[in-house]
């Protein structure tokens, strides 16, 4: 379908959701102003829905407006999101976490045949092997037929840098980490980055400096990947809005990689899953344990 | 001012000032990330053509993103406590657009209101700027709304033009950038030819958005602090500090302390007004806690306060917080919004006239 024919449809039934009442908002995107960039939009009223679009520069997770500091998600009516189908694997993790229910949402499921970043198909996409939506309320783009991903092991890159020697792949980190300014552009851009209190900005005690560092940058970025471990759903948005291009995703699919080795777990698949690290089994792995 | 043509091309230049030990700065990739940096080998400073500009901005070599400020140490009760020190060694920036080297000529005004920062003060007197006047605009350009151009002098100590040979031309606009141009003299010649209305630099103004009517921005702020626009602006911000921290023109700071078993710094760290902590106060109150109210500040900041305190405008339309920012919040988008609004106010008010 075309991008234009889907832009249609998203703006007609956004209008129609609005003009009901069957919901309070409807966040979606909208026109950019960059080439290749698109606006998020939260719509309010049936006639903003105009604005509405889809195309291959949709890369936000607008899962992240779902969670509690936006307060959207007003009581007794749901609101509606566009989430392509990795987007609703954040969902997914939300509603196992607590964070979200499932009736106070509206999905409009967007099927996707990968997204684009400023140098062309977005990493994540390459090795995507879910181009429709796994649950929705409305699907918008029909089904896309499921096609192997070019890049057939999601922890390619993982291996590339578990390959290093220890002090290679300190020295690739701090290297990487010396550009960080600390802006938590990536926190702020993460669905499940939701602590109302964030362990960075704590202050008695100081758990990490706030500095940007190596100390401190690298305090950061591997606390966040390890408060994401079994949690991440690899939608890479800490990697797309960093400015500095620190290749986050790797942290957090290293942490996926671990978990997934452990305990056979991958995020955001199952709502009813317990997520591994909130319970424990006799049968647990604890070859970790020396 | 004085115009010198230069006999060589950038890389040579770099290799000039790096022969006569001197301490370059020039933009240089980290990976696949354009930033100033500490130029080892003139090859590494990336020609002025091949850039548009960097992912950051050329002022933490004079404000730091973090720099120590106070050391102490304690035992038992025997307190110590030492200034950091305030020397810089003297640096060139090389390879700096217009529209960074005015931002220091704005940030020169608040770091040196009531309290003199000597942090930014030494490094600001140590430090020549070297500007390449721009060949290239992007989309995400807008100097031409604030008042500046692609050849902007402003807080240049040498600005480069080229004419349309592809030569460059210096015009010296300070005492630093004829000490630069004396350190050189072999590669420099003093000319009367004059750029100053170079048509390539018309061009370049001629792809950029179209201006912005500042007085317009400013009349709507005075009357505005309470408005459904911050709202509406803002309910999509994620709360990020990339605007703030890539600016030129931000500086706001913070105060950390950071201590380690006896001994300690305390830190003056950047700090951004779109995180809820740059407000909270230790009651737990936050006068700002909503995120429209964060933004409005930024906006009221670079378009109304900075102008009502010391009559400029803070910000050059270097452009880097549009194209940083993850949800395309384009203050360029939001401040033509309010121009609009306000014409749109003032025509309802002649009409109830």
């Amino acid at each position: 379908m075309s991008n234009d024919k889907i832009s249609a449809e998203v703006k007609k039934l956004a209008g129609e959701l609005l003009e009901s009442g069957k919901v309070s908002a409807v966040v979606g995107y909208a026109e950019g102003t960059l080439k290749g960039r698109v606006q998020t939009f939260i719509a309010r009223k049936a006639s903003e829905t105009e604005k509405f679009i889809f195309n291959q520069n949709c890369a936000n997770n607008l899962a992240v407006y779902l969670t509690k500091s936006y307060n959207i998600i007003s009581a007794g009516k749901p609101v509606a999101v566009f989430l392509k189908p990795c987007d609703i694997k954040s969902v997914t993790a939300l509603i196992q976490e607590h964070q979200l229910k499932r009736e106070d949402i509206f999905i409009i499921g967007l099927s996707c045949q990968g997204v684009l970043n400023d140098s062309g198909p977005a990493g994540k996409c390459r090795a995507c092997s879910m181009h429709n939506p796994q649950y929705y309320d409305a699907l918008i783009g029909g089904v896309v037929e499921e096609k192997e991903p070019e890049v057939t092991d999601p922890f390619a890159r993982v291996k590339e840098i578990e390959s290093m020697t220890t002090s290679e792949c300190w020295e690739f980190w701090m290297k990487e980490f010396d550009k960080c300014v600390r802006c938590y552009a990536c926190r702020q851009a993460c669905p499940l980055c939701y602590c109302e209190q964030c362990i960075v900005d704590k202050t008695r005690p100081r758990w990490i400096e706030s500095s940007a560092h190596p100390i401190g940058n690298l305090g950061w970025h591997l606390i966040r990947a390890f408060h994401l471990a079994g949690r991440c759903i690899g939608c890479g948005e800490c990697e797309r809005v960093c400015h500095q291009n620190i290749p986050l995703s790797l942290l957090n699919m290293k942490m996926s990689k671990e978990i997934f080795d452990l305990y056979g777990y991958t995020a955001g698949m199952d709502e009813g899953a317990k997520p591994p690290l909130t319970e424990f089994k006799m049968e647990d792995n604890e070859e970790f344990i020396r | 001012m004085k115009i010198y043509k230069l006999k060589t091309g950038y890389t040579e230049l770099a290799a000039a000032l790096l022969k006569k030990g001197q301490n370059v700065i020039a933009p240089k990739f980290s990976g696949r990330t354009l930033l100033f940096g500490k130029i080892e080998k003139a090859e590494d400073a990336v020609e002025p053509e091949r850039y548009v500009n960097t992912v950051r901005s050329a002022k933490e070599f004079i404000f730091p993103a973090t720099e120590p400020v106070v050391e102490f140490s304690y035992k038992n009760k025997d307190v110590k406590v030492f200034d950091s020190l305030v020397q810089s060694d003297e640096k060139i920036i090389l390879g700096l657009r217009p529209c960074d080297a005015a931002a220091f000529t704005i940030i020169d005004d608040v770091f040196n209101y009531e309290y003199k920062d000597e942090f930014y003060a030494e490094k600001r007197k140590n430090t020549t700027l070297v500007s390449f006047s721009c060949e290239h605009s992007d989309e995400a350009c807008f100097c031409s709304s604030v008042g500046l151009r692609p050849d902007s002098p402003q807080g240049s100590d040498l600005l480069f033009k080229k004419d349309v040979h592809g030569n460059y031309f210096a015009y010296s606009c300070s005492e630093k950038g004829e000490k630069l141009v004396a350190l050189l003299k072999e590669i420099f010649e003093e000319t009367t030819e004059d750029f100053t209305e170079s048509p390539c630099y018309e061009e370049v103004l001629g792809h950029m958005r179209p201006p912005l009517d500042t007085v317009r921005i400013k009349e709507w702020l005075d009357k505005n602090f309470e408005n459904p626009l911050w709202d509406e602006f803002a309910s999509r911000c994620l709360g990020c500090g990339s605007c703030a921290f890539l600016c030129p023109t931000c500086h706001c700071f913070d105060i950390v302390d950071e201590t380690k078993y006896s001994s300690g710094l305390r830190r003056k760290n950047w700090d951004a007004c779109q995180f809820p902590l740059f407000t909270l106060h230790a009651s737990g109150h936050n006068p700002r806690p909503l995120q429209s109210k964060r933004y409005r500040q930024r906006v009221m900041h670079k378009f109304k306060y900075y102008n009502d305190r010391f009559n400029k405008t803070l910000c050059t339309g270097c452009g880097r917080c549009v194209r940083a920012c993850p949800v395309n919040l384009d203050i360029y988008q939001v401040v033509s919004e309010i121009t609009k609004e306000n014409s749109l106010e003032e025509t309802l008010n002649e009409q109830h006239l």
